[in-house]
């Protein structure tokens, strides 16, 4: 003897209603309103019957408003505080990219410039040098002088010129190590 | 029934081989993020990291009044990773001419597929290396590297030394005080993405470099330009094979000029051997001749075997053991006081002086006066000269070396002893640097030179008289060493040149030391010309000496000072010690009636 799973009658829905998530919709239901309801999934056979089931009335309201659904504005505002913070965190980060590239280029403009300076000092420097200014004192006509005259006599303050401010700090430390000033050029 | 536990079989074997599989996953995430996470963090970051070494900037050197004799700045080095040359061949032709180097070499470097890294050329200037990168070939790029530069060229080449490509100093002060110059090199660590470019938000480390300090040399550049043109014009006119020029300060010790010839450009120094790189005014060694005489007549006066006012009869020759000793130039026998013979750079004279000092005492002043040992100066490979002790000189060396042969000295060597002299016998240990510069200007003074006491006052100001009468002397041998307006004090020397490494000599050294103003010594020059045409010191040094003081006389704003009596103090013999012969003045000695 085969036992044979009993056939459960599924229950019929009238043809007018209409399904509106897990609630049944019956146009024409009691109640001050106009929509009479009954649960979707009824079991079959033991639940009760269409004429013993209870009538769930609901009242007509206007339809439900976004503000007045917590669930979906809760969601629209984190999704909000997410997306601009996601845009923030994307334009910081193109911003810090930004101040790193022209940092690295405003370094190398440094470097240049140093380099530059460098240069200068050292075509300055190569100016300077007594070969240079001796080709350009006899370019101009200048001679060494054969014979010298020396005026003996006190020092005198005006004529003698002042140091340079690096080479009176070198001078200065010279006379406190105990070594002598280098006289100066006449 | 058989389906269902074939089935289910089935499904327990997919559960097993899922979960072992799982195991697996688990297990190496396990490993990799805990066990061996260390060595994969290690990983990636020298794959992101780069860690680069930055040179730290060489100090500079400076001369005495702050101008610059050497600097650092950067320049371009063009490198090539011969991976990514698409054709060599092509590469290296357009390279050679803006590199001036062959193509074929060129084409070697960049054919070398195995290596990554070749150098092009090392540490070009701005044009070349715009005019590389304009080129464009793949594979093809510069960096930047630190280069010495040296903007007045020669000046001072010798005292200055040069650099290698590595910046580190080779030669001169550049190696002498290559640690303080250096500087301390700093690091970058950033992190690049693979094609080479800097994570803007990666992580980034520097240590900055330090910069090296800088050096403050004694040497004047104007003195040391004027010695220099003053030894390059001797050298032409006399047609010597070299020579140096020296400017010292007595009081101080402190070195204004070292000049030398042949010199270098250390901008180039590859393109100039050896010999013509190597400092002789510092570590060659030459027998000073009668510059030594001044050596014998102090030791003479200090010892009381000699005064002022004796006379010597003095001969044109003299035998001593084998070797018979003259004079420059035959003459009957003289009467001549010291100072006369001095005067006359008398060798007979001077080495019957000697005589009566014995060879152990003759020593001990040449010792004292620093033959035979450094100087101290701060100079790499600087000679002590040539001093044998005196057991092991043989019979006619006292004679020898009292007029300066079978003697070496360094031509800094023989600078000190007139500058004892000039510093009233106190002897100041020559230097080049008067300190290192740190950032902000601080100075570190260099060392105060050591000094001592070689011979009294009284001796040296006598000397000092004696050498004043070699120039203004009626037969004094240094007249052209004569300044108008001054009073000079020095001592020729025509020497005899020793044949390197074996016996005899060839060739001769003529020089002329000396010091003004003779009152109040403030300058020692030194010339010293080497195989001169003629060969007499008088001749060709004395008047590169007269050239060299009368400019840095005129430079350093030195007026002529007091008179200094010709001939020096009287300075009567107090007593003679020793074994030297009694001598009776005004009357020939027992030893001189005998030669």
């Amino acid at each position: 003897m085969s036992i044979r799973p009993q056939r459960r009658e599924r229950p019929k829905t009238p043809r007018s209603a209409t399904k509106v998530g897990h609630l049944v919709v019956i146009p024409g239901g009691a109640g001050r309103g106009s929509l009479e309801a009954k649960p979707a999934e009824e079991p079959s056979g033991r639940g009760p019957s269409r004429a013993g089931l209870p009538r769930i009335g609901f009242e007509a309201t206007p339809a439900a408003s976004e503000a007045t659904r917590p669930g979906l504005g809760f969601a629209l505002i984190c999704s909000l505080v997410v997306g601009v913070s996601i845009l923030g965190l994307v334009v910081l980060n193109v911003l810090v990219a930004q101040s790193s590239f022209r940092l690295g280029d405003l370094k190398a403009r440094v470097e240049e410039e140093q380099a530059r300076s460098r240069r200068l000092h050292y075509e300055v420097s190569a100016g300077e040098s007594p070969a240079k200014l001796a080709e350009a004192a006899q370019r101009l006509g200048l001679v060494i002088p054969e014979h010298q005259e020396t005026l003996v006599g006190p020092p005198d303050p005006a004529l003698s010129g002042r140091p340079s401010r690096r080479m009176e700090g070198i001078l200065k430390v010279r006379e406190k190590a105990g070594l002598p000033r280098a006289k100066r050029k006449s | 029934m058989p389906n269902t536990s074939s089935a289910a079989r089935r499904l327990v074997l997919v559960v097993v081989a899922m979960a072992a599989g799982l195991a697996v996953i688990a297990g190496r995430l396990v490993w990799v993020q805990g066990l061996a996470s260390d060595r994969y963090v290690a990983l990636a970051a020298t794959q992101r990291e780069r860690r680069a070494t930055l040179p730290a900037e060489r100090g500079s050197i400076l001369d005495r009044e702050g101008h610059t004799l050497a600097m650092s700045t950067m320049a371009h080095t063009i490198y090539a990773n011969p991976r990514f040359v698409p054709d060599a061949r092509a590469g290296a032709a357009a390279l050679a001419p803006v590199l001036g180097q062959p193509p074929e070499e060129l084409a070697g470097k960049l054919g070398s597929k195995k290596r990554g890294f070749v150098y092009l050329a090392r540490k070009v200037d701005d044009p070349t290396a715009a005019r590389i990168r304009a080129l464009g070939i793949p594979g093809i790029d510069a960096m930047r590297e630190p280069k010495r530069l040296y903007p007045a060229g020669q000046l001072a080449a010798h005292v200055l030394g040069f650099v290698g490509t590595d910046n580190a100093g080779l030669a001169g002060l550049e190696s002498y005080y290559d640690r303080q110059l250096a500087g301390r090199p700093g690091e970058m660590v950033i992190e690049r993405d693979p094609q080479g470019r800097s994570i803007p938000s990666g992580k980034s480390r520097l240590i900055p470099p330090s910069r090296g300090d800088d050096l403050v040399l004694t040497i004047d550049s104007d003195i040391q330009y004027a010695a220099e043109a003053a030894l390059s014009r001797a050298v032409e006119t006399f047609k010597a094979r070299g020579g140096s020029v020296l400017v010292m300060r007595p009081d101080t010790g402190e070195i204004l000029a070292l000049a030398n010839l042949p010199t270098f450009d250390p901008n180039n120094f590859g393109a100039a051997s050896g010999a013509d790189r190597r400092n002789r005014a510092l570590i060659e060694v030459y027998e000073p001749g009668s510059a030594n005489k001044v050596i014998t007549a102090a030791a003479a006066l200090e010892s009381g075997v000699i005064g002022t006012s004796e006379v010597l009869a003095v001969p044109d020759n003299l035998r001593m053991a084998s070797k018979t000793f003259h004079d420059s130039h035959p003459h009957p026998v003289l009467r001549l006081t010291f100072p006369e013979v001095i005067e006359q750079s008398s060798n007979i004279g001077t080495i019957k002086v000697a005589m009566r000092l014995g060879k152990e005492r003759l020593h001990e002043y040449l010792a004292r006066f620093g033959y035979g040992s450094l100087t101290g100066i701060a100079f790499p490979g600087e000679s002590p000269g040539l001093l044998t002790p005196p057991e092991r000189w043989w019979p006619t060396q006292l004679g020898t070396a009292a007029i300066g042969q079978s003697v070496a000295v360094t031509p800094i060597q023989i600078m000190s002893v007139y500058a004892t002299v000039a510093n009233g016998g106190m002897w100041v240990q020559p230097s080049l640097a008067s300190g290192v510069m740190g950032p902000g200007g601080t100075i570190h003074p260099a060392p105060a030179p050591s000094t001592r006491r070689v011979i009294r006052p009284e001796t040296a100001a006598t000397v000092a008289g004696m050498l004043v009468r070699v120039v203004e002397g009626e037969h004094g041998t240094g007249e052209k060493a004569a300044i108008p307006g001054y009073q000079v004090a020095g001592k020729t020397g025509t020497a005899q040149k020793p044949i390197p490494g074996g016996r005899g000599y060839s060739g001769y050294v003529g020089s002329f030391i000396g010091f003004a103003p003779a009152g109040d010594p403030k300058l020692v020059v030194g010339v010293i010309l080497d195989e001169p045409h003629p060969i007499w010191g008088g001749v060709t040094a004395a008047p590169t000496f007269k050239e060299v003081m009368q400019f840095s006389l005129r430079h350093l704003g030195i007026g002529p000072g007091p008179v200094l009596r010709p001939g020096g103090a009287p300075l009567p013999a107090p007593g003679r010690s020793g074994g030297a012969a009694p001598y009776v003045p005004g009357e020939p000695a027992a030893s001189d009636a005998t030669e």
